[in-house]
């Protein structure tokens, strides 16, 4: 079960536009094609990064110890996404080819979250999970 | 410092629409927010619930005990988005006096995502609080 569970996502996380709304960002897109779409100004870009960081925020404010650095950061700071972009994109340009898991959208924001809050306040982050 | 953020997320719940820049949702949203975004068929409101999703996932994936649950029902649905939307929007009109925690709109996709996996997959569903 748990080695089907990882062959399914692997399978899922490179599946082609296809299975996707046409050309629209899902839970299915991967760290390169939500760069694209923040390149092309796409309003639905920004939408989806601001849920990816009210997940994570919301996990920390509920005692995941993982972000309990993103509650704090998002708090002091209100997140400004147009700022914590530029580090999205980095951290994407920065893994051109990142693992299985490492294709998530997600994980790109995760980690532009990370630069961005170590950047702007004094916030000590622990190694981020993979 | 402990009761300090959460008296400060409290306050910036209660921030108007106003106080957002290009008024769309932001991380500390309120469900109504989402909801009002999902009604007027706002795409970025769509790719809002699409983006926590995936950090939801994700975190099922990195092992989150919690939200195991997330990353078998993706498995088995591919998790179609349009069709958790229903559960998010049920939630919330369930839920009209939520407390300021339970009332973000990341709450509210958590809470509708739990329950399309219930309805939808066998899988043990578990929710954090």
């Amino acid at each position: 079960m748990r080695y089907a569970l990882t062959i399914a996502l692997a399978l899922a996380l490179p599946a082609p536009a296809l299975a996707q709304d046409a050309g629209h960002l899902s839970h299915l897109s991967t760290g390169a094609e939500l760069v694209a779409a923040l390149n092309a100004g796409d309003a639905e870009a920004m939408g989806f990064v601001r849920g990816t960081v009210a997940s994570v925020y919301h996990r920390g404010a509920q005692g995941d110890e993982a972000f309990h650095w993103a509650q704090r950061c998002v708090v002091e700071t209100l997140m400004p996404i147009d700022q914590v972009v530029p580090y999205i994109t980095a951290w994407v340009n920065a893994h051109p080819n990142p693992s299985p898991v490492g294709r998530f959208a997600s994980i790109a924001v995760m980690h532009g979250m990370a630069d961005y809050c170590t950047r702007v306040i004094d916030i000590p982050i622990p190694a981020l999970p993979e | 410092m402990r009761y300090a953020l959460p008296v400060a997320a409290t306050l910036l719940l209660a921030l108007p629409a106003a106080a957002q820049p290009d008024g769309g949702l932001r991380p500390l949203s309120r469900s109504g927010d989402l909801k009002a975004a999902l009604d007027a068929g706002d795409e970025r409101a769509l790719a809002y619930v699409a983006g926590a999703l995936d950090a939801l996932i994700l975190r099922g994936s990195q092992g989150d005990p919690l939200l195991f649950w997330t990353r078998q029902c993706f498995s088995a649905t591919f998790l179609p988005v349009e069709d958790v939307i229903p559960h998010v929007v049920a939630w919330i009109d369930a839920n009209p006096d939520a407390p300021s925690m339970a009332d973000l709109a990341s709450n509210a996709v958590l809470m509708g995502f739990a329950a399309y996996c219930a309805e939808e997959t066998a899988f043990e569903v578990r929710t954090p609080q």
